[in-house]
């Protein structure tokens, strides 16, 4: 057992207390976080480096837990170190660290309850966090509910009520001050903060005003936002503070709240200053029913506090005189058998959590399952069978080994065999469908796999059945791409690989018809992204939190020539322009480049066209290509000219690319075409659309390419017609072996995997 | 020194909250600025509801309210009292174009609105609760006489509206069996399906629930339709225009009867029953927009009642002798060349500064400037729930979004439609990313309304409607940039002061209003673009994006110049227009 703790808190009030008591109890190593929310919230937060000294971990390893954001979530890595060094920690909710917490802390975890306003519940906190689903439940024995009152687990759900421990709260120095006191300002101290910015405090002014209004006081609590009203004191020093709490008449605590009490009560009666507060709080609960500055109605407190300001100075002293019996629960030696019997449980439960945990079978590797959702062929499909291999290959480069499942759509046409020969053959595959389940169907999925809280958000939500137990078996669902056009049920965790967001940029849907796409993105654990651009538009159309985006390295397959290419000098009279149906392929402005390009500049090469839905483009087209017939019906030299190839196999592809002068990119937006990388793996240039995407794919691999204006017909035939001109020195501008063997998928795949286990 | 007392006329109505007025907030500041002049007591004159509002403002503004005296008619109307227990009832809604069935409502209820015109106005003034039981009642036995007649004609319209369902479904269902659809309901979603439901992009047909979707619709239409101009809606409207009457008279007789108020100052220029107050006067006329958008504002959906406005608005100029401009612009193009008003009686007071930065600035944290941002960002969450495309935005997470944005009401004068075109130009075609944040409402500007759908920019321009004043300090703070594309206003835009109150750089048109103030050249030549070019809006927009800080960098010490001007200076100016003009009264 170490006899260390991570005290993860800020709270500077608690923490003078708790640290103080952890070292009474034997705990004198404590790590306390080096950064907190920069919210209003933490107003009364700070950080404290002075328990570092007592640390006997490296530097370097206590650098590491320094620099981590422990609100948010560190990194596994960074738990690795808090692993091995700590059995123990604190933590605060509202947190998005609940989950992360449970994921990866290996020792016993305590939820600190100082205890909430009326209409909240740390049930709800933690249903709020995990959405419902089973989460801190996972950690068993090793969760704890730390209780600073002991009553507080009594509106909780039930595992929150058995996990329940008491760990009191008191104040670091109860020594009762009250000979400085001399309440010569006869006025009510009230301690309101945040009046320009809490609903909560801006009622509480409200009613405190209606109520003593026409009494002296004086309003004390941090002000974040200014106030303009001269009953506030706004921001005083220590020293203005003390002076305010030796020379105020009276002080009113108004809270009846069951669950909640501030801290300047206790102030107020260490400084001995007469307390004058409302009946029905924790202070009842302490100081028993039968104090003088006990109040049943707001009536009984104007009354007595009227005398107070009248210098009844009996009644005065019978409070004073009473009111120290408040803080006899806050002594440190009152609270200290309550610390050491709750630690002697939490050490016993949790020795026997991890002894169970190391008798049980070493639990194998964990599996991924990469889902392709929709009928994608071509890139997109190499693409998801190149993220299986990084997988695979990342998780073994750092040693965590995982299995990998290759998810498509059950459609034997669609997917024949051959389609996927070159996959990795330690790469499983697994054919499915989608199935619907209507919301009390989801919801029962959800209670069976221990999601106890989860309530259905939408009327239907899909899973994938590969008719053997719908992927549960896999820790981790990646979908490739958004395009669901349903909710995914959220019985395991997933990611999100998002290409792009054409329909920002061309008009492909109908209003809102994205929304289940957004959704998708918005609910995963993590969003994948292969460029700045399309981070840019996850953050900015999708609306996706920051911190889930993760960019990684665009992954090619490796695109070797399986034929030699033939004899350049005699062949390379021809480019090859890949396209597809889609609108955003700017095939319009294609093709009156293509016109002014031969019949204008009187170019000289033939145009092979090539792609999904090529082969009949002109034959079935689509709405958006009307305009193309009439075009090319016209002119003569464009019919002889463009040849239509169609979809090709690989090795055709290959064969033809590989003796082509260049290859031709006029696409308006995407997220990059990465038959510019596989035409440079075959020595041949490109000329391309210039947009953000393509840039980055030309940074990244350095190709050099070409650019052209896609908007300006005249400008793509005059770089056509410039290319043509200078193919020579354009090919020698391409990057060498060296280059491209730096973005093989093995040299990349680290980067995937470390983003990937972050979500185990 | 003895003292001297000016007043200062209001009529708001009464379910005006003059907090969230931008009028409330000039008279708070214009109050609080008096305060520091110890000669001068200013006796604020309005109506009787809005008494308690006006000390609300005070409270919430930080106005002393023993610095001024407030006269207004004792008590208010009964017959309000019992509108503002039934307060539900009191959401008017705005008025729509009459078809043939309204105009037979209407031409139906003139018949009988003469004498319920007099019975009305009667109530609407009485103070006394016998006399409004009494009339009430009258009321209560006449519309047990009209409900026959309204149930008749209700039925009348609810058939011929149901007749052009039919013919529409009829119509629908011989359009289909012609040209099949391109794609079917049939379709199982996803499953196995080459490509999803969802990335179909025609149109589709009408299914049945689009047809049951309909005919709810149309009932609708003719419910809200037929009711509003015979509801307790259109009927309060009217209740509260005879009412506002009656109190105005009152409200006179009280201000003439106060011999020792030297002038009066109306702070705007929609109250012509100012004119009638027989002491000196002083109007302040922002502006008139009307008359350089003739053909725009004729177009407004809300016709009628602008027309009224600008029937008050010009009885109110033709009616006083002085005035008070926020700019030469509108002193020379609006009361001199169009109303034909003496140069000298026209006074320049520009404004004081517009700040927002004591709405959002945190102090008292280790990274204030951070936890600011914080705190915003969550303000901005709040007035996202607020977007014209909640199904978009309720679940948008990104409180780090990077945004442009236009804090205005949506008018002709507003040039939005050149804004949208800039901004769809920079985010199709030069990728900025940005969204664009507006706090208008669309509807106001058809032509607009129809950009955004054609470019399908629904879910990249998002109209923020009813921010309050701190989610509106927070929008600003957040933007990457503030626009102002606005092709006429009264004075400067407050965009640049309140922009760069909470460091937000500006980028805004060059117009006259506008140059007055912020006439630094080197300024000039960088924030300025020429508003009725959308390509020069898109280039100026764009080098702000990039060049931010340095463009707040120079803009910061201009801000700084402008920000020392104050309400009291404001104040002191109006005194002495004030005192100037009871002077030359005098010696009359």
């Amino acid at each position: 057992m170490k006899k260390r703790v991570m005290w993860l808190l800020n709270h500077t009030a608690a923490r003078k207390f708790e640290v103080a008591m952890l070292k009474k109890i034997g705990f004198n190593e404590i790590f306390l976080p080096k950064s907190y929310p920069q919210e209003a919230s933490f107003r009364s937060a700070s950080i404290d480096y002075s328990e570092d000294q007592y640390l006997s971990i490296p530097a370097r390893d206590l650098q590491i837990l320094n620099a981590a954001d422990w609100y948010n979530g560190p990194d596994k890595d960074t738990w690795a170190v808090a692993n091995e060094y700590f059995d123990i920690l604190f933590f605060i909710a509202p947190l998005p660290v609940l989950a992360n917490i449970s994921q990866n802390f290996k020792g016993a975890a305590i939820w600190r309850a100082y205890g909430l306003f009326k209409g909240f519940s740390y049930t709800k906190i933690n249903e709020f966090h995990s959405k419902g689903k089973r989460n801190l439940e996972t950690m068993g024995k090793r969760f704890w509910f730390g209780l600073a009152y002991e009553h507080l687990h009594q509106i909780e759900c039930e595992f929150l009520k058995n996990r329940s421990i008491f760990l009191p709260l008191g104040l670091h120095n109860c020594t009762i001050q009250d000979n400085q006191w001399n309440g010569m300002e006869k006025k009510i101290l009230f301690v309101c903060p945040e009046l320009n910015l809490n609903p909560y405090y801006i009622k509480i002014y409200d009613e405190f005003k209606k109520s003593f209004h026409d009494m002296p006081y004086a309003i004390s609590g941090a002000q974040p936002i200014a106030v303009n009203d001269p009953h506030v004191l706004g921001f005083v020093s220590d020293e203005i503070y003390g002076q305010i709490m030796r020379e105020f008449r009276v002080m009113f605590y108004h809270s009846t709240e069951p669950n909640h009490i501030h801290y300047h009560p206790f102030e107020a009666i260490r400084a001995g200053m007469p307390l004058v507060y409302m009946a029905g709080g924790i202070l009842d609960r302490f100081g028993g029913i039968n104090q003088p500055g006990r109040c049943q109605t707001i009536e009984e407190a104007r009354s007595k506090i009227r005398r107070i300001l009248d210098d009844d100075w009996e009644l005065i002293n019978t409070i004073r005189e009473n009111q120290p019996r408040i803080l006899d629960p806050m002594q440190p030696e009152n609270c200290e058998q309550a610390w050491r019997d709750g630690f002697d449980r939490i050490i016993a439960e949790l020795e026997q959590a991890q002894g169970e945990r190391s008798a049980s079978p070493t639990k194998k590797h964990c599996k991924i399952a990469v889902i392709v959702p929709i009928g994608y062929r071509g890139g997109t499909l190499r693409g998801a069978k190149v993220l299986a291999h990084a997988l695979w290959e990342g998780s073994r480069q750092s040693g965590e080994d995982a299995d990998i499942v290759l998810a498509h759509l059950d459609d034997p046409e669609l997917y024949p065999d051959e389609e996927f020969e070159d996959l990795h053959p330690d790469i499983s595959r697994r054919a499915y469908h989608w199935d619907t389940l209507n919301n009390d169907a989801a919801r029962l999925a959800m209670r069976y796999a221990g999601h106890d809280f989860w309530e259905p958000n939408f009327s239907k939500y899909v899973v994938p059945n590969d008719g053997i137990q719908q992927f549960l078996d896999c820790d981790l669902w990646i979908i490739i791409s958004d395009r669901m056009d349903s909710p995914l049920l959220p019985i395991r965790p997933y990611i999100s690989v998002v290409f792009d967001y054409l329909q920002r940029y061309e008009e492909i849907y109908s209003h809102n018809a994205d929304v289940w796409f957004l959704n998708l993105a918005r609910l995963a654990e993590r969003v994948l992204v292969t460029t700045r651009f399309t981070e840019q538009d996850a953050l900015q159309y999708s609306g996706v939190v920051p911190g889930k985006i993760k960019k990684v390295p665009m992954l090619t397959p490796s695109f070797k020539p399986v034929v030699s290419p033939l004899n350049l000098t005699s062949l390379d009279n021809f480019f090859i322009w890949t396209t597809n149906t889609a609108p955003h392929k700017n095939h319009k402005n294609a093709i009156l480049a293509l016109k002014e390009y031969y019949e204008t500049l009187e170019g000289k090469l033939e145009c092979r066209v090539t792609g999904v839905g090529t082969a009949r483009l002109l034959e079935n087209l689509p709405p958006h290509l009307d305009p193309l017939v009439a075009t090319l019906k016209e002119s003569r030299v464009l019919r002889s000219k463009i040849k239509w190839l169609g979809e090709l196999p690989d090795s055709a592809y290959q064969m033809q690319l590989s003796n082509a002068a260049f290859l031709w990119h006029p696409g308006r937006i995407d997220n990059g075409t990465f038959s510019v990388v596989e035409a440079a793996q075959l020595g041949v240039p490109s000329l391309s659309s210039d947009y953000p995407a393509m840039r980055e794919i030309d940074a990244q691999f350095q190709l050099n390419l070409t650019w052209m204006d896609s908007s300006k017909p005249k400008h793509m035939a005059k770089q056509l017609k410039w290319i043509e001109e200078n193919i020579i020195s354009v090919k020698k501008g391409l990057p060498g072996k060296d280059i491209l063997e730096q973005q093989e998928v093995e040299k990349l795949a680290l980067e995937y995997w470390k983003v990937v286990r972050e979500c185990l | 020194m003895s003292l001297k007392y000016y007043g200062i006329y209001t009529a708001y109505g009464p379910r005006v909250d003059l907090r969230g007025e931008g009028l409330g907030r000039y008279l708070a500041a214009f109050l609080k600025g008096a305060e520091g002049h110890k000669n001068v007591r200013f006796i604020v004159a309005c109506p009787s509801w809005s008494k308690e509002n006006l000390i609300k403002l005070c409270e919430s503004e930080g106005v002393d309210i023993n610095g001024f005296d407030i006269i207004s008619p004792s008590g208010k109307p009964a017959i309000l009292r019992i509108f503002e227990a039934f307060g539900s009832l009191l959401r008017a809604r705005p008025s729509r174009q009459l078809d043939f069935f309204n105009r037979l409502v209407a031409s139906l209820s003139s018949l009988v609105w003469r004498p319920v015109r007099w019975l009305a106005k009667k109530m609407t003034g009485s103070r006394n609760w016998l006399t409004t039981l009494s009339i009430v009642t009258v009321f209560l036995v006449l519309s047990v006489f009209l409900i026959p007649v309204v149930l008749i004609v209700l039925v009348c319209v609810f058939l011929f509206r149901l007749w052009r369902v039919v013919a529409f479904i009829q119509e629908r269902s011989l359009r289909n069996s012609k040209e099949p659809a391109p794609h079917t309901s049939k379709e199982p979603a996803l499953r196995t399906s080459k490509e999803p439901a969802l990335l179909r992009t025609s149109k589709e047909p009408a299914t049945r629930s689009s047809i049951i979707d309909r005919i709810y619709c149309t009932f609708k239409t003719i419910i809200r339709q037929f009711a509003v101009p015979v509801s307790i809606h259109g009927f309060s409207r009217i209740m509260y225009s005879l009412m506002e009457e009656n109190e105005t008279s009152l409200l006179l007789e009280q201000i003439n009867s106060l011999k020792h108020v030297s002038a009066w100052y109306s702070p705007t220029v929609f109250w012509p029953e100012f004119n009638q107050i027989a002491m000196p006067r002083l109007m302040c006329v922002p502006d008139v927009v009307f008359t350089h958008f003739p053909i725009a504002f004729s177009n407004d959906r809300k016709t009628n009642h602008l027309m009224k406005n600008f029937k008050k608005i010009e009885s109110a100029i033709n009616g006083c002798e002085n005035f008070v401009t926020y700019s030469q612009q509108v002193k020379w193009q609006t009361m001199v060349e169009r109303y034909q008003t003496k140069p000298e009686s026209v006074h320049l007071v520009r404004h004081a500064p517009s700040t927002l930065d004591q709405f959002v600035s945190i102090k008292g944290f280790p990274n204030a400037a951070e936890t600011s941002k914080n705190f915003c960002k969550n303000l901005l969450h709040t007035a996202m729930q607020k977007a014209s495309n909640p199904k978009y935005t309720s679940d948008f997470l990104n409180g780090s979004v990077r945004y442009l944005f236009y804090a205005s009401q949506f008018r002709p004068n507003k040039n939005i439609l050149n804004l949208l075109r800039a901004y769809e130009y920079l985010l199709r075609k030069r990728f900025i990313g940005h969204k664009l944040i507006l706090t208008g409402n669309l509807n106001m500007v058809p032509d607009a309304k129809e950009f955004v759908s054609q470019h399908h920019l629904e879910n990249e321009v998002l109209c923020l409607k009813r921010l309050s004043i701190i989610e509106l300090a927070a929008c600003y703070k957040l933007a990457d940039v503030a626009v102002n594309p606005s092709l006429s206003e009264g004075g400067c835009p407050f965009t640049f002061t309140e922009a760069l109150s909470v460091d937000t750089p500006v980028v805004m048109s060059n117009i006259p209003v506008t140059l007055e103030v912020l006439d630094d050249q080197n300024l000039a030549d960088i924030m300025f673009f020429d508003p009725f070019s959308w390509q020069d809006i898109a280039e100026r927009i764009e080098w702000a994006i990039h060049n931010r800080e340095e463009l707040l960098a120079l803009q910061k010490p201009v801000y700084d110049v402008l920000s020392q001007r104050t309400w009291e200076d404001v104040v002191t100016e109006h005194i002495e227009i004030l005192q100037g003009i009871s002077s030359d009264f005098n010696q009359r």
